[in-house]
């Protein structure tokens, strides 16, 4: 991961504009939110709402329109800029490469890395490092105010999460072994097909296209198995992960309903619950999936560092 | 005549390869031709081998002209590791029904049945995509055992023994001799002192072929 500090550190003042737009983002987002509350609660209340409070929830929804296209703007040119940095410091270090090293060099080799080690960072970099920070802001702010505007229902509604995790975390760990034994008989068959184009003249005067083709039937075969299983588990765990989903907001709907016809807890809270139950519960279910991507970074980025060099300004 | 070879041209597009090349190789005899990388060499013995069609000139190999039957007579060995990502007795037989005798005995010519002999699997060993499971000179000698065991009347060799380290050049050297013996060889080779053993030896440069 050094590599990204010194990503990161590089291009420090964008960075730091990014995360504070989307910090203001979201405490405008929190600030809507607790308006429409307001707002519920005095509909509900049977009072006229006031012309002051609708300007100014109009105003607040302008900003966080406003604050969304700034965020999306600066944390895409952040990115590409970033990810533009490692595409050059990978041409850097072949450009810092002696004759004799670049002779021995396998171009296979280097393709195939541009396009998948490189290629899978710069693509991270590109969709998710901002995602990243963009949960952990909203999940620390919105879990806060959600404990300090109503505790009982917070932790009754989030506390079954936990067990969701744990479904995630083990059913990932089903459909990630998976995944690899499919990729591994991707790989062979792709592998095989390579082979064929070197061995093609020895194929030919030997006359090997029944042995070939048999061998080739056979990868394709696994392969083909591999990908059905992986499909068929994938689906199974998945349907069953989307119905757990749905526990967290049907907690809310009952707990806090309770809670509102109990007039402990006002309607326009529940209302800010559900709205952002996604915030805290959301970013809790997804969390083993965005820890197993960037895992896989990390590992990626350790696997690129000697060949990238990035240079301060 | 067991190769015979009249006029004969070929190009790759524009880039004229081989200029009015024409050759005679009796039954038995043992030839080789030697040029700088790039000058034809491999490309001549593919057109020998039947893998590439004459553009101009007459090739003809025991009797044969058409390629798919030149390539019944004639067995190759490359340079490089050239195997199936199969079994060494696949490698071997290349999928053709084989009996047990002939399979052991092109092993033994090869040099390869102690080696064999000593692996978990025998002779069903996976030798891995493009042989990675077994060395360069375990590779060439499996190389050299299908050679022997499609027991075609010509051989070529293209630069089969260029690339070998002083521990495994015997072995290979050996299996080669196995190979050869009483068959029409054309050995191509850019060093001169790999074509030691060959009674006749050319040059080929410029696209043409000179008697040295």
């Amino acid at each position: 991961m050094a590599l990204l500090k010194k990503l990161l550190c590089k291009h420090i003042k964008l960075v730091v504009l990014t995360v504070c737009i989307n910090i203001s983002a979201i405490a405008v987002s929190l600030w809507w939110n607790a308006q429409l509350g307001r707002i519920i609660n005095t509909i509900n209340a049977n009072n006229v709402v006031p012309a002051g409070t609708i300007i100014l929830a109009v105003v607040t929804i302008l900003i966080s329109v406003g604050l969304s296209y700034l965020l999306s703007i600066c944390s895409g040119w952040t990115c590409e800029t970033m990810a533009h940095d490692l595409r050059m410091g990978y041409a850097v270090y072949f450009s810092d490469l002696s004759l004799d090293e670049i002779e021995n060099l396998n171009a296979g080799e280097q393709v195939s890395r541009l396009q998948n080690e490189i290629g899978d960072v710069s693509g991270f970099i590109r969709t998710n490092l901002f995602t990243f920070i963009d949960d952990l802001v909203k999940f620390i702010a919105t879990l806060s105010w959600m404990l300090w505007l109503n505790p009982k229902l917070t932790l009754f509604a989030n506390i079954p999460t936990v067990i969701i995790i744990w479904y995630t975390v083990c059913s990932s760990r089903v459909i990630g072994k998976a995944v690899q034994i499919r990729q591994q008989a991707n790989a062979e068959m792709n592998g095989f097909a390579d082979t064929l184009i070197t061995i093609f003249p020895i194929m030919r005067l030997f006359d090997a296209n029944l042995l070939i083709r048999n061998q080739y039937n056979t990868a394709l075969e696994q392969w083909e198995s591999a990908s059905i299983s992986e499909e068929s588990r994938r689906a199974k765990l998945m349907s069953l992960s989307a119905l757990l989903s749905c526990i967290p907001l049907l907690l809310l709907v009952l707990i806090g309903g309770t809670q509102v016809i109990d007039r402990s807890t006002a309607i326009g809270t529940l209302y800010i619950f559900i709205n952002l139950s996604g915030n805290v519960s959301g970013v809790m279910m997804n969390m083993p999936g965005r820890i197993a991507m960037l895992r896989r970074f990390s590992a990626d980025m350790k696997r690129i560092e000697p060949l990238v060099s990035i240079r301060g300004r | 005549m067991s190769i015979h070879i009249e006029n004969l041209s070929f190009a790759y597009g524009d880039k004229q390869i081989l200029k009015d090349i024409s050759l005679n190789v009796k039954n038995g005899e043992n030839i080789g031709i030697v040029g700088v990388s790039g000058c034809g060499k491999s490309t001549l013995l593919k057109l020998l081998a039947g893998l590439y069609s004459a553009q101009n000139g007459i090739i003809e190999v025991c009797g044969a002209r058409r390629p798919e039957d030149i390539r019944k007579n004639v067995a190759m060995v490359m340079q490089g590791i050239m195997l199936f990502p199969a079994s060494i007795k696949d490698n071997i037989t290349c999928g053709h029904p084989m009996s047990d005798e002939t399979i052991r005995q092109a092993c033994d010519a090869a040099q390869l049945s102690e080696w064999i002999s000593s692996l978990p699997d025998g002779i069903d060993t996976f030798v891995g995509e493009r042989g990675g499971k077994v060395s360069g000179g375990q590779a060439q000698r499996i190389a050299i055992a299908r050679a022997i065991a499609k027991n075609a009347p010509v051989v070529l060799l293209d630069e089969a023994t260029s690339a070998l380290d002083g521990d495994t050049s015997k072995a290979v050297l050996s299996a080669l001799e196995c190979l050869t013996k009483g068959k029409t060889v054309v050995r191509v080779s850019h060093r001169p002192e790999d074509l030691s053993g060959c009674r006749r030896i050319y040059r080929l440069e410029g696209g043409r072929l000179y008697n040295d």
